[in-house]
């Protein structure tokens, strides 16, 4: 059971959610007022007309977008901050901002867990996601893009509508597939609730790709693992959201009792919630290096061993 | 050597490779509909771009199939991964020509 820290981790992490919904979606869509009110014009938008994340992904590979940046169109530098973000400070924009990721983790709360589909350790999501990517940004290049008609991001803003101003829209098929992969079975039966992001979302997996490489340099933000110190209780294996965190078969991080809990740099998007929940203190969000495995096993007695073990080795 | 340790890499890899496709295959049939429902509705200019996005989406998921699976059940997923796309094809055509009831 999550304990209190967890829960008030928790409730500020959705409370910063919220502040991502007020920011990107209508009726509030404070981004866009703050934006285009300081040059004198009074409009509301949502995500796209803000930060242009799924299109800004899929032409990322074009010259248009780059001849776009340099001509400093506003809406196509969104994506490029959201990606210098991550490499910096791993994917913040989903563990902390993204309205649509946490609508659906917040659904598949509500679902006891024994009706839930678990990918922890069993599914290679981030082999699918980056395959996904790829063919999203393949996609420009035969005059098509995979954006608006499957983009849950939109139909966000239309239930933001809805709710709001009575604004109800067309439901077309794509967004019934849309619906029933983000909030039905990637969302509610799914433990974590993020299986949109985990295999679907490419604004998701460009930060990762992007985190992925950041995480190697020391002067970035990571979650990091201290093996010293895990007891292999799993608490972060249960709590994490996207699945990241596995227990380690092959006991490549060897720990205090020897097991340990493997974090996928590529899944992860430092919510932080695992770092809230390890009673041991073996989690921890910031600089350095990411984590350092045992040493390998020496053919020492097994007292010895485990007391090199214990030490953290530099790698 | 080197020839060694690069097929040994790719024994390594061709697991992760064959997810990959899956994900790819999933990201062209996404793009292929979303062309014929946002353009083509009695308006199809014969670009054949949705034909080229979803030829590629059988080819990726073949590929992963044949990489994760062998003998029958390979014949069968491949079998049923070609048909899966023709039957998309088709049903896209019917769409662009006006000729389903309901909007896509
Ligand atoms: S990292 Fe912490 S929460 Fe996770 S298994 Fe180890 S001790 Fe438990
Ligand atoms: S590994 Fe930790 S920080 Fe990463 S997604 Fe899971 S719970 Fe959040």
């Amino acid at each position: 059971m999550p304990g209190a820290k967890s829960r008030r981790h928790l409730y500020i992490r959705f409370g910063s959610y919220l502040l991502g919904l007020m920011l990107f979606y209508v009726p509030a869509s404070l981004f866009v007022r703050a934006f285009y009110g300081v040059q004198g014009q009074h409009l509301v938008g949502n995500l796209c007309d803000s930060l242009n994340l799924r299109m800004g992904v899929g032409g990322l590979l074009k010259i248009e977008t780059w001849q776009k940046v340099f001509a400093a169109d506003p809406r196509s530098l969104g994506i490029f901050a959201v990606i210098a973000v991550a490499f910096l400070f791993g994917p913040l924009f989903c563990g902390w901002v993204c309205a649509a990721g946490s609508l659906s983790e917040g659904l598949s709360r509500l679902v006891p867990d024994r009706f839930k589909i678990d990918i922890a350790g069993r599914v290679n999501a981030a082999a699918i996601r980056y395959g996904f990517l790829s063919g999203f940004m393949i996609l420009p290049f035969i005059g098509l893009s995979a954006g608006c008609a499957f983009c849950n991001f939109r139909i966000l803003n239309f239930m933001s509508l809805g709710i709001t101003g009575g604004f109800v829209p067309a439901l077309t098929s794509t967004y019934i597939v849309v619906i029933a992969l983000w909030l039905v079975l990637g969302g509610m039966f799914m433990k974590g609730g993020r299986g949109w992001c985990n295999f679907l979302c490419p604004v998701g997996a460009i930060q990762n790709l992007f985190h992925g490489l950041g995480a190697r340099l020391g002067f970035t933000y990571k979650l990091k693992y201290a093996p010293e110190k895990c007891r292999t209780c799993l608490n972060c294996v249960k709590v994490c959201p996207m699945r990241a965190a596995a227990p380690a078969a092959e006991g490549r991080w060897r720990t205090a009792n020897g097991a340990g809990v493997l974090f996928n740099r590529h899944t992860c998007i430092t919510c932080n919630d695992c770092v809230a929940a390890c009673p041991h203190g073996a989690l921890s969000y910031g600089v350095g290096k990411a984590a350092v495995p045992a040493p390998a096993p020496s053919p020492q007695p097994a007292g010895a061993a485990l007391g090199a073990a214990a030490g953290r080795s530099e790698v | 050597m080197v020839t060694g340790g690069l097929w040994l890499a790719w024994q390594r890899l061709r697991g992760t490779v064959s997810m990959a496709l899956f994900g790819l295959s999933g990201a062209l049939v996404a793009g292929s509909v979303q062309h014929v429902v946002q353009t083509c509705r009695g308006n199809c200019l014969g670009c054949g771009s949705c034909a080229v996005a979803l030829a590629g989406a059988v080819v990726s998921a073949s590929a992963g199939v044949a990489e994760r699976t062998s003998g029958r059940r390979r014949r069968l997923l491949l079998a049923l991964t070609a048909l899966a796309g023709l039957a998309l094809y088709y049903l896209l055509s019917l769409y662009k020509r006006g000729l389903l009831p309901f909007q896509i």
